[in-house]
């Protein structure tokens, strides 16, 4: 699961995967037109389902949280 | 009360020293006391009505934290509650700018920016991003809060009802730098915005008179003229909060320095901007909807036509409430079309904009590159100034035709400049002041001033004090009763 979403991270940004600081929207890897992109991206790929109030900087500020994001939202469903 | 005048001055020593005379878990009381006396001047059915929305949204907030999650009626209150102020908001601006309503329906002052801290409010006890408050006094404090209710910034409730309940430090430093911002936000407001309206209003009130190239510089000078006021604004009402030791949202972060137009909204009006993708944005690109229409495109056309659609359709949204939330004449709303139009082609044809610089060999890592950029976007926001400060599809017409045939730039060096509401004098002061509001910007992108200059020597430190308070006494545009002009974005 984590080398999907480090693909899609990939895909989105090529910087992301190799990115180790703690907010990749202050870094300028991501912003929030690229988070909806994200998003449908994850669930496209997980068959999940992102609630937008899930949808906020500190649920995709890092490669970490986004993955942590993904497995709590497989666990739920 | 302006806050450009000796009363609001007085007001705010005396409201900081009896705020700081209280005990701590009391100071809220203070702030809800000065903000009530504050926006009394306003008048009593303002505060009335103000009041009353407030309790409206308090108990709507109760309900909806009392109601389970996921229920229809939870949902229909949030819905119903957002709707009703949103329609409060439209209704009385409009009535306000076409005269309707014979007086029943009138603008209390701060509308736009308390009815989107109240939603914001609402929408964050729904989406359980906190909870709902159960103090009524201290739910008012939050709305009425002085310091930002007639201009912002937006500042969420949770982030600051905390601070505003617990209590604010008295420290010197907060006193000593809050004091040095609100000088600061006094020399752009008064010595700039102020005598730079004096030459915008001459010429924007009468454009046919003027050639293109007196209407351009007229447009440049009204962007610095509307940054100097509102980030004036900010510099003030941030540095009182500090003094009180109380840390808003910032509004500005150089937006001049900005490439391109996505990153200029993200440095211009910040809580603005931030509270449209959080609140419109994000849920629309969100919605269950979207998401459908999004997943049908990826699979059925590509993963880019799928993505963009999405972006279009929510960007599209923003941008218009954004021109809306400026204002309900047809200026307004073709401001927010015009910078709608270019961040959605800039977003969506970001990969071909990047090609068509590789094909033409375009350096786009070299500083002369990143300074065309920073000219390219100041251009595209000064032009998006006359969009709103002319008063007819006619006027845009005329102005276009004079720049581009009757540009007549001998008028930049005959002394016609001089003949527009600033003479020579004056137009120079605003120059200098301008470029050291710039060299001040440069300083700040490399750390913080204030700590610097709190380094130097005394001598030094205090002689830099003095120079910046006695530029904005004596060089500052004064009205009545030693007042300022109004605030530009206090109308909203």
């Amino acid at each position: 699961m984590e080398q999907k979403v480090l693909k899609i991270l990939e895909e989105l940004n090529e910087d992301i995967p190799a990115y180790e600081g703690d907010n990749l929207f202050d870094a300028g890897l991501l912003d929030s037109l690229q988070a909806v992109d994200l998003v449908g991206e994850l669930e496209d790929a997980f068959d999940i389902e992102i609630d937008a109030k899930d949808v906020v900087e500190d649920n995709f500020k890092s490669k970490d949280v986004i993955i942590a994001l993904v497995k709590r939202l497989l666990e739920d469903s | 009360m302006s806050l450009v005048s000796l009363k609001f001055i007085g007001f705010s020593i005396l409201t900081a020293m009896v705020y700081f005379l209280v005990p701590k878990k009391y100071r809220w009381m203070v702030l809800l006391s000065s903000s009530i006396l504050f926006y009394m001047e306003t008048g009593k059915r303002a505060l009335f009505h103000l009041g009353m929305a407030s309790l409206f949204v308090f108990l709507a907030g109760i309900y909806i934290e009392r109601s389970p999650v996921k229920t229809k009626k939870r949902k229909f209150v949030l819905i119903a509650s957002v709707l009703l102020l949103a329609g409060w908001l439209a209704a009385v601006k409009t009535a306000g700018s076409k005269g309707w309503g014979g007086g029943f329906l009138f603008v209390p002052l701060g509308i736009s920016y308390f009815s989107f801290s109240l939603i914001s409010y609402l929408a964050d006890v729904y989406w359980e991003k906190e909870e709902a408050v159960t103090n009524f006094l201290k739910f008012l404090t939050y709305v009425l809060f002085f310091p930002k209710i007639l201009q912002g910034p937006i500042t969420r409730h949770k982030d600051l009802a905390a601070q505003i309940n617990e209590g604010g430090n008295l420290t010197y430093k907060n006193v000593c730098f809050g004091t040095q911002r609100m000088i600061y936000g006094y020399f752009k407001k008064m010595v700039i915005a102020d005598r730079a309206a004096l030459f915008t209003n001459t010429v924007f009130a009468q454009v046919s008179q003027y050639s293109g190239s007196v209407i351009l510089v007229a447009s440049f000078i009204g962007a610095f003229q509307l940054y100097c006021d509102f980030s004036g604004y900010m510099d003030i009402v941030l540095g009182f909060t500090q003094i009180l030791g109380i840390r808003m949202d910032e509004n500005f972060d150089h937006p001049f320095f900005s490439r391109g137009a996505a990153e200029f909204w993200r440095k211009w009006h910040i809580t603005l901007g931030s509270w449209f993708r959080d609140y419109v944005y994000t849920p629309v690109a969100m919605s269950h909807s979207m998401k459908r229409l999004g997943r049908w495109s990826r699979k059925n056309i590509n993963k880019r036509v799928g993505n963009s659609v999405i972006k279009l359709i929510a960007l599209s949204a923003v941008w218009l409430l954004t021109g809306l939330w400026h204002g309900t004449g047809w200026n307004y709303i073709l401001w927010g079309g015009y910078w709608g139009s270019l961040i959605i082609f800039s977003t969506i044809f970001e990969p071909e904009i990047l090609k068509l610089n590789r094909n033409l060999h375009v350096h786009t890592n070299a500083a002369s590159w990143h300074v065309f950029q920073r000219c390219r976007t100041f251009v595209i926001f000064s032009f998006g100034i006359m969009i709103t400060q002319v008063s007819s599809l006619y006027e845009i017409k005329l102005v276009v035709y004079k720049i581009v045939k009757s540009f007549q730039i001998w008028n930049l060096f005959d002394g016609t400049l001089y003949s527009l509401g600033l003479n020579r004098v004056n137009f120079n002061i605003f120059l200098v002041s301008l470029f050291l509001v710039g060299m001040i910007s440069l300083l700040q992108e490399q750390g913080s001033l204030r700590e610097r200059i709190g380094g130097l020597n005394a001598p030094v430190r205090w002689g830099i004090y003095a120079i910046a308070l006695s530029s904005v006494l004596f060089l500052g545009i004064y009205g009545v009763e030693y007042g300022s002009a109004s605030f530009a974005y206090e109308h909203f």
